[in-house]
């Protein structure tokens, strides 16, 4: 048996052959792998878009739900930032027994369901207060206040629940809480909730009631909300004309962009800037009619 | 002496052979292709639904307020959208509820049908909502 096997030319021309398959094949995966990488990006700054225009469109919609008339409704800090005020779950509740602990500056209140409300959210109730600040009591008037949730406390099965309440603000009043301030029996109790939105740089923050702000929405290049006077048309800002600051509909126009620079893109079109952008904008109609804005 | 030569099948492959080997190669390579092709037709496809939705949502918005039922009702209008990142064009055509689908507040309700269509593109989104216009 004579095995002649292969010899060094054979070899190498096998070798350069293979060479140039496995480079054609490289190539092709690396355009494949690039185009994966952008769609992928592109189609990250598209649902970050719609997730966050849709954020925002809830927000709108849900401005004063939950809650009586002309007490909430949305609040203009600036271009980049917003507040919606609402009662997010729609609790309502009532007010039982009410203890004052003027050392820690509570209010605690026995109702139904401490469940119900938010944690480190707000309720607003009707309070008996001195008539101002510095003034103290016997005579003592109906006043709503809107205080911050400290602690949910359950009750168990025998007890019912508590919330304790932030009584600072009747310290700066220099009320006496023992004796100037009471919860009329039967007193109606809101989950009061806000949610704002603040843009700075190209991240979106939100910071739900007394709650850390934490980063919403990454890669946004443009947000620009629009409020729209049934007199004066649409403006930046709420509207002194009469009726001041109504707001009936809402602008949203939101640019997400892909997160990392494509210098082929950046070479093609300089104005770019390497991104690859996503421009959403809608229209959000007020549902409610009864909102103080501010 | 009494020692049988076998024959050698050693020498490399046949043509046939490496005919049949580049002819699945080739296949392979052609439905790998396709696959990643297709995917990729399919990526920005969602995109545009994205961007049609929404702008079906706005043209909902809007007509909430400031229209009567009968203007709801009569509406035929169309026109181009380029707010969202593409070119869109939109139609609206009012209608009057079936009357087996309401059978309260008929008289406040308008059938309303939106298509939003890219510019040049085949495929468009089209929905039918109910809107309620509240009696003042």
């Amino acid at each position: 048996m004579i095995r002649r096997g292969i010899s060094l030319v054979e070899i190498l021309i096998s070798l350069v052959i293979l060479g140039v398959v496995v480079g054609i094949a490289m190539v092709e995966f690396q355009y494949q792998n690039r185009n994966w990488q952008t769609e992928s990006e592109r189609a990250a700054a598209s649902m970050m878009a719609k997730g966050t225009l849709d954020a925002l469109t809830l927000g709108v919609r849900s401005t004063g739900g939950g809650l009586p008339d002309s007490s909430a409704g949305i609040r203009v800090w600036g271009p980049n930032e917003v507040t919606f005020v609402m009662n997010k779950t729609g609790w309502v509740d009532t007010a039982f027994v009410y203890t004052f602990n003027p050392a820690k500056a509570s209010l605690g209140i026995s109702i139904d369901s401490a469940a119900k409300f938010e944690n480190l959210g707000y309720v607003r109730l009707g309070l008996n207060v001195p008539a101002g600040k510095g003034i103290h009591g016997p005579a003592l008037y109906p006043k709503t206040f809107v205080l911050g949730i400290k602690r949910r406390l359950s009750g168990g099965t025998c007890t019912r629940d508590s919330l304790v309440l932030d009584a600072t603000p009747f310290l700066d009043s220099s009320w006496n809480l023992a004796g100037d301030i009471q919860v009329p029996a039967g007193q109606l109790v809101y989950g009061y909730d806000s949610i704002t939105y603040r843009k700075s740089q190209d991240t979106l923050y939100v910071r739900q009631d007394l709650d850390s702000e934490l980063v919403f929405a990454v890669g946004v290049d443009a947000l620009h909300i629009q409020y729209h006077h049934p007199v004066a048309g649409w403006l930046d800002s709420l509207s002194i004309s009469a009726p001041a600051k109504s707001v009936d509909k809402v602008q949203i126009r939101m640019v997400t962009r892909t997160l990392s620079v494509d210098n082929k893109l950046l070479a093609q079109n300089p104005m770019s800037r390497g991104y690859y952008f996503c421009a959403l904008e809608t229209d959000v109609s007020v549902r409610n009619s009864n909102l103080v804005n501010r | 002496m009494g020692v049988r030569e076998r024959k050698s099948h050693s020498g490399g492959f046949n043509l046939m052979e490496v005919l049949i080997a580049l002819i699945v190669l080739g296949v392979i390579s052609v439905i790998y292709l396709q696959m990643s092709r297709y995917s990729q037709k399919n990526t920005g496809k969602s995109i545009d639904w994205q961007s049609e939705s929404v702008l079906i949502e706005k043209t909902i918005e809007n007509l909430r307020t400031g229209h009567t039922t009968a203007q709801l009702r009569a509406l035929d209008s169309s026109w181009c959208d380029s707010t969202n990142s593409s070119t869109d064009s939109v139609t609206a055509v009012g209608g009057i509820p079936d009357p087996s689908f309401c059978t309260i507040y008929c008289d406040s309700l308008a059938k309303i049908s939106i298509t939003a269509k890219r510019r040049n593109f085949a495929d468009s989104i089209s929905i039918v909502t109910y809107l309620f216009v509240e009696t003042p």
